[in-house]
């Protein structure tokens, strides 16, 4: 596969799923916010801020709408939904003879319902059964992508793209939360299911620990849980496997690297337990998955996609 | 469709008969039908200027153009013989020149020539073929012949539709084609393969064929990525391309893989930036050199442009004689050299009849159109001509052929042109048929897609 291709497939797969996590994050606070108390959802509407990787600057004190302009429509920012669709769809563009017609079709169909919502449509009502429809559009296109793609390399690359942003979005949301979760601020019993709810994972977690809700369990059942798809465990491990199905390069010492890389970060949480974690303090744990997750990003991007030319002539 | 005293021509009576028990509605539902099919497929071009490129399909209308097996062979053999002579042409100007020692063709018009490349001086290009891909623009007159209006010998475009045009037409007229006859053109991606993998470079024997795309915003993508999914190979772009050492490689994922043969639908001042124009992003650095090798084929050769030039048009006649002695089969439009005392004085004489056209120019721009000029531009023109006689050929005003059309649920005639597509890589393929355009606007005689042009299938069918 050319290596333009696989960086296209990559992104677009990551593009994809920053979209759904914006989504689910706004879907999940939306509704709590309606609950709380004024300075409650100013520190609510910061976190989910600083979730998305402090995408904007913030002047002043942030609103709920403005918040919700600005990730829903604004262009400019990195991790709003129509940026997000845009790139996505920008990318399959590229490669529109490289995925299957199903795909483009949800793909594209997904971009002109987002590029037609607009602005009077939110100031008339929440954007709920928007922000519903936008994920229910990104999971048919990636059930379209498992049942009339082949699982071939192209689709590893997707598996890949979506693993690594998964990894680093559900870090990212635990990060913005560490403090509270390890004891040092308190923490309202909504904000915790908010932070479950933009996970993926409130109904996952109740069937695992019941109604219970202690900050070290979520932490544990976020960060360690082996077979929830949104855990950070469950997302590395995929990302190690997908690039294990890639084709062997090993002759440039790049795959081994990648593949040293992933192994590590599987082994250190495979082989960790959630005291362990803590007691070096969750901030810094969390900071170190990120920072290993970008240097995969690299190590991927140097053994694919953008490698020295000496490195890889034949023989 | 009608011979002259208004009866049915008997190629045309299975596609009459469907056509009249048909009611109006139900050629109307067909239409649809066949634009929603062309949407689905997302089967269109770009039409520039608007953000981000919109995508438009191209008009299909569905009568099919019906030109039967006779007709076929002869222009068959006309356009065979036509690209054998202007291959031959590219290479003895590329090498000795005898056709200029010979003063057939005038030195001055092919050295002064934008599409002239000294570049290609003294390279030997495998199996001597520089044109691997033709697609001639012929048109009818009005006593039926059908003659050469223009040789497109760079990278030309079209056949996408022709085959799609077809997949589509099958679809909808099912019955029609099987009563009519109609000879297959299905195998042109193999055949298109076929060529290039003969003119791969020696020693190559299993070579490596890729489709060199400027990428998504040329408005050609579309049959870039046909093309490339029916032949089964890469398409790649030029930043996926690298030259070490002479040799060209592709950037894959599993490292850099040779690249033999490049189909490539680049222009050839884009196609090396430290060959040809500097200032090309689209391009790969280093590829001239590479093919100067010998080590990588490009199709069609670089420097296949003066074939086509305007003012050379005028000399192809006389080409085809000088190499293979024989006279043309297909005729060219007539032409007059102005530079040719005689030619200039009748032109002169019948100024308001003639077409002029600058040799520099295409698109329309420096044309005179005699019937429909003013007194002032006629005389502008005159001394213009006298001025820089070199600089113009003439010809006579045109009336290009019409075809029945459907065109919101009525019948009407347009005009069109037909583009067959020539293959050149062992010996010359063509495949019966090729894109009929059509002027959808009435009256016009432009048919580019991007000024209201469409296309219409084009069968070719056994009288028997």
């Amino acid at each position: 596969m050319l290596s333009r291709v696989a960086d296209s497939l990559y992104w677009m797969a990551r593009y994809l799923e920053r979209a759904e996590q914006t989504t689910r994050l706004l879907d999940a606070n939306i509704q709590l916010m309606l609950e709380q108390k004024p300075d409650a959802v100013q520190r609510q509407l910061s976190r989910i801020h600083l979730s998305l990787g402090a995408p904007f600057r913030i002047e002043g004190s942030l609103s709920v709408p403005a918040l919700e302009h600005a990730l829903i429509f604004d262009a400019k920012v990195h991790s709003s939904i129509i940026s997000c669709v845009m790139a996505a769809r920008e990318n399959a563009r590229q490669v529109r003879e490289q995925i299957s017609s199903e795909m483009w079709s949800e793909l594209n169909g997904l971009y002109h319902f987002v590029k037609r919502y607009e602005a009077e449509d939110l100031e008339q009502q929440l954007p709920l059964e928007f922000l519903t429809e936008v994920r229910r559009n990104i999971s048919l296109f990636k059930g379209e992508t498992d049942a009339t793609m082949s699982h071939g390399e192209e689709w590893w690359f997707l598996q890949i793209g979506r693993h690594i942003e998964r990894a680093v979005n559900t870090s990212t949301m635990l990060k913005v939360h560490a403090a509270e979760l390890s004891g040092e601020a308190d923490i309202e019993h909504l904000e915790l299911l908010a932070l479950l709810r933009s996970c993926n994972a409130f109904e996952a977690y109740l069937k695992r620990y019941t109604a219970e809700f202690s900050a070290e369990l979520i932490v544990e059942f976020l960060l360690l849980n082996p077979q929830h798809p949104h855990s950070i465990l469950f997302s590395v491990r995929r990302l190690a496997d997908s690039l294990a199905a890639l084709p062997d390069v090993s002759s440039r010492g790049q795959r081994s690297r990648v593949e040293r890389l992933a192994g590590r970060l599987v082994a250190t949480l495979s082989y960790s337990s959630v005291e362990e974690l803590m007691s070096g303090g969750l901030h810094s744990a969390l900071e170190n998955v990120i920072r290993q997750c970008a240097q995969l990003h690299a190590g991927i991007h140097q053994a694919y996609i953008d490698y020295p030319i000496e490195a890889s002539l034949p023989a | 469709m009608f011979d002259p005293q208004g009866g049915v021509r008997s190629h045309y009576a299975p596609l009459f008969e469907m056509l009249e028990d048909s009611p109006a509605a139900e050629l109307r539902r067909a239409k649809q039908e066949s634009d929603l099919i062309f949407l689905n497929q997302g089967i269109t071009f770009t039409v520039y200027g608007r953000e981000e490129g919109t995508e438009r399909i191209f008009p299909h209308d569905l009568l099919p153009r019906i030109i039967t097996r006779r007709e076929w062979s002869l222009i068959e053999s006309g356009l065979i013989q036509r690209i054998t002579a202007l291959n031959l042409f590219l290479r003895d100007i590329y090498h000795e020149g005898r056709i200029l020692d010979d003063g057939v063709v005038p030195r001055a018009l092919v050295y002064t020539c934008k599409y002239f490349r000294r570049q290609m001086k003294g390279l030997h290009v495998p199996k001597g073929v520089y044109i691997a891909v033709t697609g001639t623009d012929l048109i009818r007159d009005l006593d039926g012949r059908f003659m050469v209006l223009e040789d497109n010998l760079r990278v030309p475009s079209g056949v996408s539709y022709m085959l799609t045009g077809r997949q589509v037409m099958k679809r909808i007229f099912p019955k029609v084609f099987r009563q009519s006859g109609v000879l297959p053109i299905e195998d042109y991606p193999q055949a298109l393969l076929q060529s290039l993998n003969a003119l791969a470079p020696e020693g190559r024997d299993e070579p490596t064929i890729v489709l060199l795309t400027p990428g998504v915003y040329n408005s050609a993508y579309f049959e870039h990525t046909f093309l490339a999914r029916q032949m089964g190979i890469e398409l790649v772009e030029g930043r996926d391309l690298i030259v070490h050492d002479n040799i060209v490689y592709m950037r894959t994922t599993s490292g850099l893989t040779r690249v033999d043969v490049i189909y490539r639908r680049i222009d050839d001042d884009f196609i090396d930036p430290l060959a040809f124009r500097h200032d090309s992003i689209l391009g790969v650095p280093g590829l001239f050199n590479a093919y100067r090798a010998g080590n990588v084929t490009l199709a069609n050769a670089i420097g296949t442009g003066i074939a086509d030039d305007k003012a050379l048009y005028a000399y192809v006649p006389r080409i085809i004689k000088y190499y293979l002695g024989e006279e043309p089969v297909l005729p060219n439009v007539e032409t007059y050299i102005l530079a040719e005392d005689e030619a200039r004085q009748y032109t002169l004489d019948h100024l308001d009849k003639m077409v002029v056209k600058a040799v520099g120019e295409s698109g329309g721009y420096g044309m005179l159109i005699g019937p429909q000029a003013t007194r002032a531009e006629l005389e502008q023109f005159r001394q213009l001509i006298l001025a820089d006689p070199r600089n113009y050929i003439s010809q006579p005003t045109l009336m290009l052929s019409r075809a029945p059309c459907l065109l919101d649920g009525q019948f009407d005639s347009r005009h069109v042109d037909l583009r067959p597509y020539i293959l050149y890589g062992d010996k010359i393929t063509i495949v019966p048929g090729g894109l009929t355009r059509v002027a959808l606007r009435k009256g016009s005689l432009v048919v580019n897609s991007s000024q209201g042009g469409g296309s219409k299938d084009t069968w070719v069918v056994d009288e028997s």
